[in-house]
């Protein structure tokens, strides 16, 4: 089965992105056993992560900045048998749109959100996000951004997302995993995925070092208080020695969805 | 015979829903009705008032003298003098001076007032108890109303007799209801829209007859989120629509451009109000014309449509949705508030209208972006098997793949400006492009748009005018329009702007007229003051 299409892949040489697009591809050959693939709709925003529609030859919604997610639960609320997945940026989602990923979260809309977390704006080249932390030195701010990075994972528990997880796009079995879960789930699936910018924020050794699996711990992920906990075990911040970063799903349930309900 | 009833009071307390009863009734007899509704932007006290004007002759326009004042308190009674012709009977709550006197604030509570208003008018013009009672009967809590009704009945007094005419026979309909249901009469799947006054009716009546009519309606977080879940929607092959006012359309313009250059059909409705900013919500204005013109960065095609009564609502929303589909390119119904609030009374031939757009044969690879002839591709929709259907905000290829070559720009680019030369070539000729009325022969015309229409065919046919308007305001139908004004004497331009904006489009495309009449106290033109514009004092 080949995924690929004729555009020229473009992101850096060893950008983390690679991880994501190639973890996306096995899920969904894996998936298209019990997913015919022209159900299948992809939709990105603008920056780096969006690239990825167009080297993937599946439907697909190549949106503007911050919106993807949008599209996406207009489509579903038309055509329930769509599966729908959207890459979205930190800059992207967490600014841009963020009304948007908290309103999808609230509805539990039946769709997926993936971010692609490098917590730098990259196609502008080097400003800081929503999520960089507050020394990180961007062409924006050159001595460090004046405010704290925010909590992904806390936000979309709070905001009432019925799959949160996060993944690393380093590890690429583990993010497959993550996406075939977050893609069967029926509701809202968040999976902000840790990805290292080559060029202006390489955090592929920092994360190595101190990511850690949820399941291997034998996290409950149907305990809601829990998944808070895990959740600010990391403020996207420290980089300590001690610091550890959770990975794998944080808190999954069953509701009702957004198009069940309209 | 014509005449007017003014009815006043707080807001809360059935002013409007009084005047929409007693125009029902007058329907029901055979009269055309058309009711102004002028309240302010607050929900409980200050000032709202009514104006329904009835006549056994077409009536189309708001009037500001009446024969009938019904005034529940004393603000009503000092802001109404100036509306009262001489001789005006005045029906007031106990407590103020008048010539006829009940006491509707101790008789009804709130809305139910309105019951208590309805009763004494039907008393006043002699109409039967059992007309009204019919009208009052598709009310919730109907004994209730009855009791109240036929209490101010009893206590009423007669004033004259409006008698059943034959003749004008249609439904009582606002600007708002005709979008609502020309849209569904076009295949609309999805409304999706955040609360705007003036749009709002439109979502409010689709909310509430969504079951019935078989589609769904949702209000998302704002006006960003709406337009691209509309587009969502319409990529995945439903037929999909908002509405707004200037500030939520001003919200929607990135989402626009991305419609123009992802091809993707969506019909956005924009009821203009008093603006700049949030301006004067519940009034109305066009001064948003240039701005839906124009709005949306780069080149890419829109149709503009702007109704002016309920019947072109209807029919220009159904058509609408159709051009949508047909040209893959965003269409705007520019409305503003006295066509979306203002109720008419004419016949609506309702009839679904479903064109189907050009489809994908299934033959061979799909290309969304196929270059053609007329710029227009055929569609595909996710789930089709065979079909990996791309649609993409970057410029891109006719695989809907990312390019930056300049062979292949160009190539996209020109493909789009034929399908907006195909647009132009289909409104050309389209023989509702334009509407003429007033006096037919006369060399002096006025030139006007939108919610206009009305005043200037009624003052036109009165003193001797001409009266045109553009159906579409793009792509403008100018030969038309020309040929409409060759030989006109005098031409007026009559718009609600106080720059002129229509004025300067006609220029733009270069008609040059040799007066105007803007108003832009976010009132409608009443008939009084166009006929004393044209015509010297009072008309004469």
């Amino acid at each position: 089965m080949e995924l690929k299409t004729y555009a020229e892949n473009t992101w850096c040489p060893g950008c983390g992105n690679f991880g994501i697009l190639k973890a996306f591809e096995e899920a969904v050959k894996e998936l298209s056993a019990e997913i015919p693939l022209e159900n299948f709709v992809i939709a990105s925003g603008i920056g780096c992560h969006g690239k990825i529609v167009d080297y993937l030859n599946l439907n697909s919604f190549y949106s503007i900045h911050g919106r993807a997610l949008s599209n996406l639960q207009g489509m579903k609320l038309i055509n329930n048998r769509l599966v729908c997945v959207g890459f979205v940026g930190d800059g992207d989602i967490y600014a841009e749109g963020i009304s948007h990923l908290i309103f999808a979260a609230k509805r539990n809309a039946d769709i997926t959100a993936v971010v692609h977390d490098n917590r730098a704006y990259s196609l502008t080249t080097g400003q800081f996000t929503p999520t960089s932390p507050s020394h990180f030195k961007g062409k924006s701010t050159p001595e460090g951004p004046p405010e704290e990075p925010m909590n992904p994972i806390a936000l979309m528990l709070s905001a009432g997302a019925t799959f949160v997880a996060r993944g690393f796009a380093g590890d690429v079995p583990h993010l497959k995993w993550l996406l075939k879960e977050a893609i069967k789930h029926k509701g809202f699936s968040f999976i902000d995925v840790l990805q290292p910018c080559v060029s202006f924020f390489n955090t592929f050794s920092f994360y190595r070092k101190h990511c850690y699996k949820l399941e291997e711990e034998g996290h409950d992920f149907t305990d809601f208080e829990r998944a808070m906990e895990k959740a600010r075990e990391w403020d996207y911040n420290r980089e300590d020695e001690e610091v550890r970063i959770p990975i794998g799903i944080f808190y999954k349930t069953e509701k009702l969805t957004y198009e069940e309900r309209v | 015979m014509e005449r007017a009833v003014l009815i006043g009071g707080e807001a809360g307390e059935g002013i409007k829903e009084a005047a929409n009863l007693l125009a029902k009734v007058l329907v029901n007899l055979g009269y055309s009705v058309f009711t102004y509704h002028d309240y302010p932007s607050l929900i409980k006290g200050g000032h709202n008032f009514s104006i329904v004007r009835f006549s056994n002759e077409p009536v189309g326009a708001p009037v500001k003298k009446v024969d009938y004042i019904v005034a529940l308190d004393s603000r009503s009674l000092s802001l109404h003098k100036e509306n009262a012709k001489e001789g005006a009977t005045w029906i007031v709550d106990s407590e103020l001076p008048g010539d006829i006197k009940l006491p509707f604030r101790k008789m009804a509570k709130g809305v139910k007032r309105s019951s208590a208003i309805l009763g004494a008018l039907l008393k006043a013009f002699r109409i039967e108890e059992e007309q009204g009672l019919a009208v009052l009967r598709e009310l919730p809590d109907y004994e209730e109303n009855e009791k109240i009704f036929l209490e101010a009945y009893r206590l009423g007094r007669e004033v004259e007799e409006i008698v059943e005419v034959e003749g004008i026979k249609g439904d009582y309909i606002s600007g708002s209801e005709g979008i609502a249901l020309g849209a569904v009469d076009g295949g609309l799947n999805i409304y999706i829209a955040y609360p705007m006054t003036p749009a709002s009716p439109v979502l409010h009546f689709l909310a509430s007859h969504k079951r019935k009519l078989g589609i769904k309606v949702i209000q998302p977080e704002n006006e960003i989120g709406v337009i691209n879940m509309v587009l969502g929607a319409a990529y995945a092959g439903g037929r999909a629509m908002t509405g707004t006012s200037g500030g939520g359309f001003a919200l929607m313009t990135e989402t626009l451009s991305l419609a123009g250059m992802s091809e993707t059909p969506v019909v956005i409705y924009e009821a203009q109000r008093g603006a700049p900013s949030t301006g004067v919500p519940t009034y109305t204005e066009q001064a948003d014309l240039l701005f839906v013109l124009f709005a949306g960065h780069g080149d890419f095609p829109r149709i503009v449509l702007a109704p002016s009564d309920a019947r072109e609502c209807y029919l220009f929303s159904r058509k609408a949705m159709n051009l949508a589909w047909k040209f893959q390119t965003p269409v705007i119904l520019l409305s503003s508030k006295n066509v979306a609030e203002s109720f008419f009374t004419q016949e609506i031939e309702r009839e679904k209208v479903i064109e189907e757009p050009e489809l994908w044969s299934g033959e061979g690879e799909y290309r969304r972006y196929k270059i053609t002839e007329n710029g227009i591709s055929p569609l595909a929709f996710p789930g089709t098997k065979g079909a990996v259907v791309k649609v993409n905000s970057y410029e891109h290829d006719e695989l809907g793949i990312t390019t930056e070559e300049p062979l292949k720009i160009n190539l996209m680019k020109e493909k789009r400006e034929r399908k907006r030369r195909a647009i132009e070539e289909f409104v050309r000729d389209d023989k509702e492009a334009v509407s003429v009325g007033g006096d037919l022969n006369s060399k002096r015309v006025l030139i006007t748009w939108g919610e206009n229409w009305g005043v200037c065919c009624e003052v036109g046919e009165e003193l001797g005018f001409k009266a045109v308007k553009p159906n579409y305001l793009e792509p403008f139908p100018l030969e038309r329009l020309k040929d409409e004004i060759k030989g006109a004497e005098e031409t007026v331009v009559v718009e609600l702007s106080v720059s002129g904006q229509f004025e300067r489009l006609l220029k733009l495309y270069g008609i040059k007229a040799d007066k105007n009449f803007r108003k832009y106290d976010t009132r409608p033109i009443f008939k009084e003051e166009l006929k004393a514009f044209l015509g010297g004092r009072d008309g004469a």
